[in-house]
């Protein structure tokens, strides 16, 4: 737990004591706060809830997954490159615990940048007349998909970044791979009812979003995405763990 | 302290280390030696558990590198040879993770063991500095420091002066004798007038495997197989070379001249020593002596001699 602790500390002072970051933060605000102000724009005078402006406009997340692949090509690939990764794997610490702490420091990090979006609902209900109360329980459910969706992404980025010792390479596995599953769900409607449909359905990322922003917790995408999460991080410790099998 | 038995690396065709053996004593600080590709680096990184060996065996401190590799790494210092650091951490937060993920969680422990560890390294000056500013030879005591801060029972270091200018190097071997925690130290280098001094005892690499193993010293004398000698003197040549020739144990000899001297290279037999019959001869004869003097094979003369003998094979 200690070790695991370690990285995340080291994994979080690294983003934080790095310029880029503060650049990607800066980047994914501007941008976000703008599809938010065209979205509300577009829409004055309907009811519309607020967070529905917030969490359904796809640039959010392209925003997202380019973040995400932004925060986790570097996380294992960056010390394959440097060599450091035989500093680590020959010291006294779990690869588990390697991974994991990887995973919690780019976590954290992720909800550094996306955490500021909450200021766009609050801007917009100081400035609104007569828009009733946010209701805040589906705000936070917005929020939680969001968390949900991230930390599955982060794994996807973090195993593609153990396969390789290049940044570069590691990037392009995560984002085609996120990708294909974030576009998989919108092409539910080509198919007729059966198991494709249900399979495109149960993975949508934007149904998932409606639903949670509107209140409704359905266990199904929480489990799809903690147990895929869970697979990707096995996966990945795997994967560095395989340069101790022996050959 | 390190036992290495039948040791064989393979990476897909190429065997990088082959049926390799060899032990490591306590206390005792041994040289790798080898050229580029004669498997060093695998051997020490199998060693440090960083890499699975093909077969063999490798017991450090009694524990098995492949079965219980989290009790070996709990007592070996590790070096790699490109000397990996975080540049963008100070030299002090490095020296910290490094304590942490070592296993020193006591913040009070941590303390000391990273001010040991500053002091013994030499890096007072720039504890506060950032790893990436550094000279080479300050990022090498700082991966120096990182490798001793839990106080390793055993150090392995791979190429630990690689890169450095001469200065560089003699203060790095000055800081490893001087190191008042007595360790083990393997560590290779191709560096060979360095591990004269440094080492106990060398091991030779060739392919994959170890051609010579012992002492500097013994290892100079087994090139040479017997003695030579040099001796300087203000002789009549062919009646030196006469003289000198019918001593027994002499088996070869040749002479330079130098200016109105001479100089004689006498072989002699193993274990023979004839400095004695030689200055007899010399007074008999009324001759002037300025200088008699052992020569011995340097390492490198082994190095050349064993890695050309095994290639032969």
């Amino acid at each position: 737990m200690k070790n695991f602790l370690t990285i995340c500390c080291r994994e979080l002072a690294h983003h934080f004591f790095s310029p880029l970051a503060y650049l990607t933060i800066t980047v994914f605000m501007g941008v976000t706060g703008l599809v938010f102000w065209g979205a509300v724009r577009q829409t004055l005078g309907e009811p519309i809830s607020p967070q529905l402006l917030l969490f359904h406009p796809s640039p959010l997340w392209l925003m997202i997954i380019a973040v995400s692949v932004a925060i986790t090509m570097r996380l294992i690939a960056e010390e394959k490159h440097t060599g450091t990764i035989e500093v680590l794997l020959t010291s006294p610490i779990d690869e588990a615990a390697i991974v994991l702490g990887k995973f919690a420091g780019a976590f954290c990090f992720f909800l550094a940048i996306v955490a500021p979006t909450a200021l766009f609902l609050v801007v917009l209900r100081s400035f609104s007349v007569g828009l009733n109360s946010p209701d805040l329980g589906k705000i936070a459910g917005g929020y939680f998909c969001l968390m949900l969706v991230g930390s599955f992404y982060i794994s996807v980025g973090l195993l593609a970044s153990a396969l390789t010792r290049r940044q570069v390479m590691a990037a392009v596995l995560s984002f085609s791979a996120i990708i294909v599953l974030f576009f998989a769900g919108y092409f539910h409607h080509l198919f007729d009812e059966g198991p494709i449909r249900s399979i495109l359905l149960y993975i949508s990322i934007r149904e998932h979003v409606s639903d949670f922003s509107m209140g409704i917790i359905d266990s199904r995408p929480v489990v799809f995405y903690l147990s895929s999460t869970a697979l990707m991080l096995f996966v990945a410790t795997r994967a560095v763990e395989a340069r101790r099998w022996k050959q | 302290m390190i036992k290495v038995t039948h040791l064989t690396k393979r990476f897909g065709k190429t065997t990088a280390v082959s049926d390799l053996s060899f032990e490591v004593g306590k206390g005792e600080i041994v040289g790798l030696l080898g050229s580029n590709g004669a498997g060093k680096t695998t051997t020490l990184r199998i060693l440090a558990c960083y890499l699975p060996a093909t077969g063999g065996n490798v017991t450090i401190g009694g524990h098995d590198v492949f079965t219980d590799s989290m009790a070996v790494r709990k007592i070996v210092g590790y070096l790699p040879e490109g000397v990996p650091l975080y540049p963008e951490m100070r030299v002090i937060e490095h020296l910290r993770f490094t304590a942490r993920i070592k296993g020193i969680h006591s913040r009070k422990e941590r303390s000391e063991r990273i001010h040991d560890v500053i002091s013994a390294c030499c890096l007072n000056d720039v504890e506060h500095r950032l790893v990436g500013q550094l000279s080479k030879g300050y990022r090498r005591r700082v991966a120096l420091a990182a490798c001793l801060v839990n106080k390793p029972e055993i150090l392995i270091l791979d190429e630990p002066t690689l890169g450095l200018d001469p200065a560089q190097r003699r203060q790095f071997w000055a800081l490893l004798r001087n190191l008042s925690h007595p360790h083990t130290v393997l560590l290779s280098t191709h560096l060979l007038s360095e591990v004269e001094n440094v080492c106990q005892r060398v091991l030779i690499m060739n392919k994959g495997r170890v051609v010579a193993s012992d002492s500097p010293r013994n290892l100079a004398g087994t090139v040479t197989g017997g003695r030579r000698l040099s001796v300087e003197l203000q002789a009549p040549r062919e009646a030196a070379m006469k003289q000198l020739r019918a001593i027994s144990g002499v088996t070869g000899l040749s002479c330079e001249p130098q200016g109105a001297w001479h100089k004689f290279l006498v072989e002699t037999q193993s274990g023979s020593d004839v400095r004695q019959q030689i200055f007899e001869t010399v007074v008999n004869n009324d001759w002037s002596l300025r200088e008699i003097r052992s020569e011995h094979g340097t390492l490198e003369d082994v190095f050349v001699a064993v890695t050309e003998e095994s290639g032969l094979e």
